[in-house]
């Protein structure tokens, strides 16, 4: 089996959280920063992931011929699920923010919304 | 309960009770019972005092010891408290109006007698803190801007001292005052004694009101409750001078040791000294220029201050002796005046000279008292006011310090000029229609004015009284008081009594030749006033109004600095700067705030974690 | 009793919040009566961990499902924990109390749902003896605060939400990476058993980490210049969510970075990290008291000065020193007293007034000198006037941050006092002084509260000695590491 080196996979997830801060960073419009700010978490959720991975282990679910000695890591994915899900939430919670925002400003740029400041 | 609390805390107890009733009649009650029961116990404590030196008492409270001790020094201190506090709250029951000026008056009080009696810094620090709060209180009632300058000043005083203590706590990892000592001289560095030094000038400058730091004073002083000014000028400014007595005790042997002498001065003494001389010459030229009572004498009182600071500087036993017995009479005399102003301010409803004249006749007894109070502070014998300001004058010259000798000589000078002011322009002269029915002072008034002038006169002829309890605290004859009457410093003598006997002979000589025929001619008043020339009414400068107008010409170019000016421009700065940078900085655009994120997250990366 | 029992202080409030839909049907009433009733309980329950925890001397630890740590999650009651949950349920207690008079908006329900989720989160974070677990219940705090941020419903109550939740977000996703990065490099997740093996780590990654961790919690806990969502979101939240903000969110937060600190005293890079933490928290002092120098609006302005006293508390945990993080304990406690009553009277003030700006407080003392009688008491509190709580914690910090050798860092914190002392005198001088309209009728309910708050800042003040050997007992718990490790029963993994 020719498995990548698993440093593509840290890479790849910084990479991700790199990019998700850009748009964070840069971005006027309100949704472009969320969209930003769900890449950063998934690049944060690969990166658990890839910290349990062991190469040429496979999933762990105790099933016929995969014992814990042929599993990768559980707790790592233990952790990602309860990672998304929480994900979940902060985003609905964003965006139901931002419905109400657009309500009552009627617009999603970030330097208009700043009635309360200094 | 230990005496030394009681005390501390008698007085607080009964401002707290004061104002949590509030009943006219009780509440004055309470407030003068408050300031009466410390006076009583000292007197009490005097005996046991004097049988063993040193009473002490010490509790561990919140994690830390706090010590409070009596010796001959605090007792002086916090007798002086004890009768002026008293002789104020009893003003008081005529001039205050509500529970909420007893409150902080007397907790003002309570933070003195803490100061004086504290054996710790911490405690000390805390007391401070307390009186700075409860005058601030009986300032703030009356004046915004008054009180916040007061309480930024002091604050800004009160960090000082504390990041002082700090420091000598970190070193010496205790608060009391031997091992502080001890701490200091053995193991302070250079630069942090340097540092302790001038947080404790900065500290105890403010509340003395050393130039450059007295601005606050006269503000302050004449913005509240005349009464409580007694107080405020003849106590709570006493904590300051204490101070400087402290650092004698605390860091002054390793001063002396680390940076050595100017002249005969220890060289710390001599920047003490300096800016003390400073302070009587700047006091004492303002005051003459001052167009209200309240503030002369706020002025004045500054002024005096500066004697004090002198006396202290200068180092040796005789010039602290000298400087303590100031200490006192600027109490007794200092107050006195404050309560006279309560006084006419009661009666008049009046505060500017231009509104005032011929109450002598209208108010006897308050003139007698005036009289006394006048005499001391421009340093007439026989009054208190004229044995402190020799002794002074004798040791900083027995010093061959010319420079701060001429600056205590002028102080001298000056102070005749603004009370000629005072003298005439509120007692004599015309009287204006309006203040014919002008009564004198009420009861509780005149029996607090009494308690201060007695004083005044006692210990001028009687000098002995108060040196004998001032050599104990240095333990040996300073001054030395062969009687009662006597004071001899081997190059100069004062005999009280003696000069009383001739002063009454001679008032008797002038009275003789008066009443025998001396030849009495009626002056109209412009004569006096215009010494034979004739002016316009452009520049019209009666007694009452604009008197000094040629000095104040003469010094305009100096009165254009003012520190005042200053620290309200640094004040108006920082909240020019504080509007500036909230605005940049919490600008409402959260993709700012995103990028302080980013940039604290480039900080950690470079810090290399 | 078992000590098991305590895990109904996490379960109680999440099980109630699921119930609040049932009762919604009975109107608001019943709703608001409801949220007393399970707060009080909550008290009783931490009224007695509390007890059980100081008399014993010893911490309850709560093991989750049978599964011994560092397999299976533990809670961690401590002295530190012990406390402050039972400050978190004391002040949640009084804001249901204050919330039935303060927020009229619908719904409701999902206002006691969320307000009980942000009291568990809050709970769960202080007693909480794993670090993922942590994590989790940083996001439930977090997400609640989210929505009751917003729940007001106005612009800007959605706009501080917004903000809240884009910082917040990104915080807690470094927050994420770095535990990623200490479990790949540990394999553990249980704190006591890092604290173990933290010498033992890769010092790079330990460094990273422990920093990553700090940064996210950081946000949470207001240190400049990450805490530019707190000001707006206190400003626009409903009164008693600002004041539970203020007495225990942030102090969750707080309590995570001083316990992950010391769990990681042996990390490299753990000195630099405390020096950075010090600037911060100086930092935060100073532009802190700055920027609520001049505010036109109290609540603004307190909120501030809030955010100031953590900035205190921050700098004293991070001095590395037993004396400060006592001091730093005294002071969380004293701080959220002190804030619980600025904030529910100024709420109180915003609520029969309508607003808090300044100008409403003119003559205060003579239309409701109860109220600023409370407001005075916790104003001369907060600028550290001697007798009351505040001082003893203050100084206590100070003489501590001077002992540890930042000389320069509390002469800059003495110097923002003096800001904060002027813009508190002059809201007393405005409330006191000044000319204002007629007397109002003030409720019974929170004048109780307001006084029993007031009489406790006045107490401690005053007589400060058993509440400084409860704190110091909780600061060792902080501080002393090997205990912690000590009193956590780990199976025999790596020990």
């Amino acid at each position: 089996m020719n498995v990548p080196d698993i440093s593509i996979y840290y890479f790849g997830a910084i990479a991700l959280v790199l990019i998700g801060l850009y748009a964070a960073l840069v971005k006027k419009n309100l949704l472009k920063i969320l969209i930003g700010l769900s890449i950063m978490e998934t690049g944060v959720n690969l990166l658990l992931i890839s910290i349990g991975y062991v190469s040429g282990k496979s999933a762990p679910i105790l099933s016929e011929g995969v014992g814990p000695t042929q599993a990768v890591d559980p707790i790592p994915q233990a952790l990602v699920l309860t990672a998304i899900v929480i994900g979940v939430a902060t985003t609905a919670m964003a965006l139901s923010a931002v419905v109400l925002i657009y309500e009552k400003y009627r617009t999603l740029n970030v330097e208009e919304i700043r009635r309360l400041r200094g | 309960m230990n005496e030394l609390l009681i005390i501390i805390f008698a007085p607080l107890l009964g401002g707290v009770l004061a104002w949590a009733l509030n009943v006219r009649g009780i509440r004055e009650l309470l407030g003068v019972a408050g300031a009466a029961v410390p006076l009583a116990y000292l007197v009490k404590l005097y005996s046991e005092l004097d049988a063993s030196g040193q009473l002490s008492h010490s509790i561990d409270f919140a994690g830390f010891t706090f010590s409070f001790s009596l010796t001959h020094l605090t007792w002086v201190f916090a007798m002086i408290a004890g009768v002026v506090g008293l002789a104020s709250t009893i003003a008081m029951v005529s001039t205050s109006r509500d529970g909420y000026e007893w409150l902080f008056a007397l907790m003002s009080l309570t933070g003195a007698y803490g100061v004086f009696l504290s054996f710790d810094l911490l405690g000390f620090f805390i007391f401070w803190e307390l009186m700075t709060v409860g005058s601030f209180m009986m300032v703030l009632k009356y004046s915004r801007s008054a009180g916040l300058k007061y309480f930024v000043l002091s604050v800004v005083g009160a960090f000082a001292m504390f990041l002082a203590i700090a420091k000598i706590y970190a070193l010496s990892g205790s608060f009391a005052f031997p091992d502080v000592a001890n701490a200091v001289y053995y193991a302070m560095g250079r630069g942090d004694l340097a540092l302790v030094f001038g947080l404790f000038l900065v500290a105890f400058g403010v509340k003395a009101g050393m130039f450059p730091l007295h601005v606050w004073a006269p503000d302050a002083y004449s913005e509240t409750n005349q009464s409580y000014t007694a107080m405020f000028s003849g106590v709570l400014s006493k904590t300051g001078v204490y101070g400087f007595i402290l650092i004698y005790m605390l860091i002054g042997y390793r001063l002396m040791v680390e940076f050595g002498a100017f002249r005969s001065a220890p060289k710390f003494g001599y920047i003490i000294a300096f800016l003390g001389g400073l302070t009587i010459i700047v006091g004492g030229l303002l005051a003459a220029l001052q167009e209200d009572i309240r503030k002369l004498f706020a002025y004045s009182s500054i002024s005096q201050i500066g004697y004090i600071l002198v006396a202290f500087g200068v180092g040796t036993s005789l010039s602290i002796e000298a400087g303590i017995y100031h200490a006192i009479s600027h109490a007794l005399f200092k107050g006195l005046f404050f309560l006279i102003v309560a006084t006419i301010i009661y009666r008049t409803g009046k505060t500017t000279f231009a509104d005032m004249g011929g109450l002598a006749e209208k108010m006897p007894f308050t003139f007698a008292m005036a009289f006394v109070a006048i005499l001391s502070l421009a340093g007439i014998p026989p009054m208190a006011g004229f044995v402190s300001k020799w002794l002074i004058f004798e040791a900083v010259i027995s010093q061959n310090l010319p420079i701060l000798g001429g600056m205590v000589f002028f102080g001298s000078a000056i102070g005749f000029v603004y009370l000629i002011r005072f003298t005439y322009a509120v007692w004599f002269g015309q009287r204006p229609t309006d203040l014919d029915d002008t009564k004198d002072a009420p009861l509780p008034l005149a029996v607090a004015m009494a308690i201060l002038a007695i004083p005044n006169i006692v210990f001028g002829i009687a000098p002995g009284l108060v040196v004998k309890e001032l050599n104990k605290i240095f333990g040996g004859e300073i001054v030395t008081s062969p009687t009662l009457w006597e004071l001899n410093l081997g190059f100069g003598r004062y005999n009280g009594l003696l000069i009383l006997v001739w002063l009454i002979v001679g008032l008797l000589i002038a009275a003789v030749i008066y009443f025998l025929g001396a030849p009495v001619r009626k002056v109209p008043v412009t004569d006096t006033y215009q010494s034979g020339n004739p002016v316009t009414m452009e520049y019209n400068l009666t007694i009452r109004r604009n008197f000094f107008l040629p000095l104040k010409e003469a010094l305009a170019f100096w009165l254009r600095i003012s520190f005042d000016k200053l620290y309200r421009d640094i004040g108006a700065w920082v909240e020019d700067f504080a509007e500036v940078m909230r605005n940049y900085v919490y600008n409402g655009n959260v993709q700012s705030y995103a990028w302080y994120l980013a940039l604290i997250l480039l900080i950690l990366a470079m810090w290399g974690v | 009793m078992n000590g098991q029992y305590a895990s109904l202080l996490i379960a109680l409030p999440l099980i109630s919040a699921f119930f609040v839909p049932l009762i919604k049907e009975l109107g608001r009433k019943a709703v608001m009566g409801y949220l007393v009733m399970i707060t009080a309980l909550q008290t009783a329950i931490a009224g007695w961990v509390a007890n059980e925890v100081y008399s014993t001397g010893k911490p309850i630890i709560v093991i989750a499902g049978g599964w011994k740590p560092p397999v299976g999650i533990n809670l961690y009651i401590g002295h530190f924990a012990a406390l402050f949950v039972l400050i978190i349920a004391v002040i949640s207690f009084f804001m249901a109390i204050f919330s039935f008079r303060a927020v009229n908006v619908e719904p409701v329900d999902k206002y006691a749902m969320l307000f009980l989720l942000l009291m568990l989160g809050a709970t769960g974070m202080i007693a909480t003896g794993d670090i993922f677990n942590l994590f989790v219940f940083m996001e439930i705090t977090a997400i609640s605060a989210y929505a009751l941020t917003a729940y007001n419903k106005t612009g800007e109550a959605a706009e501080a939400s917004m903000k809240y939740i884009v910082l917040g977000g990104i915080g807690s996703s470094f927050f994420l990476i770095g535990v990623a990065l200490i479990y790949g490099a540990t394999g553990t997740l249980n704190m006591a058993h890092l604290a173990q093996l933290a010498g033992a780590i890769d010092p790079t990654v330990a460094q990273v980490g422990l920093a990553l961790i700090i940064f996210g919690l950081a946000v949470e806990a207001e240190l400049f210049p990450l805490n530019a969502w707190a000001p707006d979101a206190y400003q626009a939240a409903p009164h008693p969510i600002t004041v539970m903000f203020s007495a225990f969110v942030v102090k969750a937060g707080l309590y995570a970075i001083g316990r992950l600190l010391y769990l990681f005293q042996g990390a490299e890079g753990w000195s630099g990290l405390l020096r950075l933490l010090v600037i911060l928290a100086t930092l935060t002092v100073i532009v802190a008291e700055l920027s609520a120098l001049r505010q036109k609006d109290a609540k603004r302005m307190i909120a501030y000065s809030s955010i100031g006293q953590v900035g205190m508390i921050a700098f004293a945990l991070a001095l590395g020193t037993q004396a400060g993080v006592s001091a730093g304990v005294f002071h969380m406690v004293n701080h959220a007293i002190v804030k619980a009553l600025l904030f529910l009277t100024v709420g109180y003030v915003g609520v029969a007034l309508g607003g808090t700006a300044i100008e409403n407080f003119q003559g205060l003392g003579k239309r409701m000198p109860l109220t600023a009688l409370t407001i005075t008491i916790g104003s001369l509190a907060t600028v550290g006037i001697p007798l009351f709580n505040i001082f003893w914690s203050k100084i206590r910090i100070l003489l501590a941050g001077v002992e540890a050798g930042y000389s320069w860092s509390v002469a800059l914190i003495l110097g923002a006092s003096v800001v904060e002392a002027v813009y508190y005198f002059r809201l007393v001088h405005t409330m006191w002084f000044v000319e204002g309209g007629g007397r109002i009728r003030e409720n019974f309910a929170i004048g109780v509260i307001a006084i029993f708050l007031a009489a406790l800042i006045i107490v401690i003040g005053v007589y400060p000695n058993d509440v400084w050997t409860i704190v110091q007992k909780a600061g060792q718990d902080l501080f002393n590491v090997a205990n912690y490790i000590k009193n956590v029963p780990l199976m025999g993994v790596g020990a």
